[in-house]
């Protein structure tokens, strides 16, 4: 299960436009909670 | 005016779609053809089958297990009337909630037919004739589904009945043909089988609920041969005549024979079709594929702005799916991203015992070569179910066989269609059998058979079996 995102957590993900692979969980066996979720940021494309 | 969104339709689809909709922010108005709100599942659907299931389970255990129990009846009978009526005062309790809840957000309600004139018009004709025209930016199809009859055969809403009139019934038939051993016919079967009636099943498929696990047909027709159902699987239905007082029904068997049966009535129950008529689909450039509306991952359809739920589009025709639906357009109108998982959208029939399943089938695994274990734990094994008398049944468990992640949930037996909702719970959250197992279970409860099944899943070491 480690990756998987919750409903919530996976509609926030979404609306991010965050790929859940790059969201670390800290769920029961590494689920991304909805809070990981809030947490989570896109990552900054890399500086030129 | 102009309204935001207009939901055609004001079945457990289109009135929850509506009311996510005015949460958001929307105007809506809702559109319905009936007088009354609801649509199918309130008004000749779930909310209408479940109070006879009620009742006649009341019924069926006073006549059977009440003596067992220690009370002694006399002049035990069945009131059709009253159990027909105590139904519709529980629809009208219903529907009146549907209307006090679309005035409680605001939404306007318009009666009659609606028909897109446009992608923004539509027009709303009532019963006397009279029209009037409701503009609006988006749509929300909601028109749902009507029971389907066999090719040639007609329902003539005497003698040959749908689902609809079988709820209507006001004196117990005293021999029933049904058409179809799904969902409907075995959930309407069991009402009538408790009250009296001689029921007789005729299925065209060899199982009763054939989309379902195979162990749950299994169990569910060896239960209903218990209250006096007759099954013919592999059987063909040809013709349905009403003959006055009865109907006469033609099948073919396997090996290619003549069957004749006889009933006072003939319910046909063998699914439900996609309802689009008057709509006006082809004023807005929308066809439908076998029926049903085509739409997008989005529920959208081909025309922008203009969207399709519940059973008019594709994917199982269940209340609970429509409403999922009809939040996720809302939502997605809203500019969000909603969840909407199908594969975990639990299916339940409500005999007794109550059937329910979600995830993957055992079949469906064997089809795509999933490698699984199985854990079963029967009801007969529990305390709670030797207290009740409701040891008919087991729950199953198909979980993987590397991770041990639970891929399937069914049950039969006293209260599955509440105990699946651990099933989808537990799924929706990727447990494993093991998680399961090591959650703790109320005693005595049902439940445990869950607890079981999965400990027998994950390394087969139930402890009370």
């Amino acid at each position: 299960a480690a990756g998987h995102p919750s409903p919530a957590a996976s509609k926030i993900l979404a609306e991010k436009g965050i790929d859940p692979a790059d969201v670390k969980g800290t769920g029961v066996g590494g689920r991304i909670t909805k809070e990981d979720a809030m947490n989570a940021q896109k990552k900054k494309p890399k500086a030129e | 005016m102009t309204y935001d969104v207009t939901v055609i339709g004001s079945g457990p689809g289109g009135y929850v779609a509506a009311i996510r909709a005015s949460q958001l922010g929307f105007k809506t108005a809702i559109i319905e053809k009936s007088a009354t709100l609801g649509g199918t599942c309130l008004n000749v659907g779930c909310i209408p089958s479940k109070a006879l299931l009620d009742s006649s389970e009341h019924y069926y255990n006073a006549k059977k297990s009440f003596k067992t129990h220690g009370i002694k009846l006399k002049d035990l009978e069945v009131d059709m009337p009253q159990m027909i009526k105590r139904k519709g005062d529980v629809v009208d309790q219903n529907t009146s909630g549907i209307r006090f809840l679309m005035k409680k957000n605001n939404i306007d309600e318009f009666h009659g037919w609606g028909s897109f004139v446009d992608k923004n018009t539509i027009k709303v004709t009532n019963d006397k004739g009279e029209t009037q025209e409701v503009k609006t930016k988006k749509v929300i199809i909601a028109t749902g589904s009507e029971p389907t009859s066999l090719p040639n055969i007609d329902f003539d809403g005497e003698r040959i009945i749908s689902s609809t009139e079988a709820l209507e019934i006001t004196k117990v038939p005293e021999t029933m043909v049904i058409i179809g051993a799904g969902v409907i016919a075995t959930e309407l079967g069991s009402v009538y089988a408790r009250l009296g009636t001689k029921v007789t099943m005729i299925e065209y498929l060899d199982a009763a609920i054939p989309s379902m696990d195979r162990t749950m047909s299994k169990e569910l027709t060896k239960s209903l041969k218990k209250i006096g159902i007759k099954f013919f699987f592999s059987h063909r239905v040809t013709n349905i005549v009403n003959k006055g007082g009865h109907t006469e029904v033609t099948a073919v068997n396997k090996k290619e024979e003549e069957v004749k049966f006889t009933g006072e009535y003939c319910l046909v129950a063998i699914g439900r079709r996609p309802y689009t008529e008057k709509l006006g689909l082809e004023n807005i450039g929308v066809q439908t594929e076998r029926g049903r509306i085509p739409v997008n991952e989005h529920l959208e359809t081909s025309v922008p702005g203009i969207y399709a739920i519940g059973d008019v589009v594709r994917g199982a025709m269940l209340a609970h799916k429509a409403e999922e639906e009809g939040v996720f357009v809302a939502e997605a109108m809203a500019g969000q991203k909603p969840h909407m998982n199908y594969l975990l959208i639990p299916g339940v029939v409500y005999t007794w015992p109550e059937v329910a399943s979600v995830g993957y089938t055992e079949e469906q695994l064997k089809d795509n070569k999933h490698e699984y274990k199985v854990g079963t734990f029967p009801y007969r094994a529990l305390g709670r179910s030797r207290a009740s008398m409701d040891i008919e049944g087991l729950v199953k468990i198909l979980a993987d066989k590397t991770t041990d992640e639970i891929l399937g949930v069914h049950i039969i037996g006293a209260r599955a269609a509440d105990m699946i909702m651990e099933g989808v719970v537990a799924m929706e959250f990727k447990a494993s059998a093991e998680d399961i197992a090591r959650i703790s279970h109320p005693h005595p409860t049902y439940t445990e058979a869950f607890k079981e099944a999965c400990l027998a899943a994950t390394e087969n070491r139930p402890i009370h079996m």
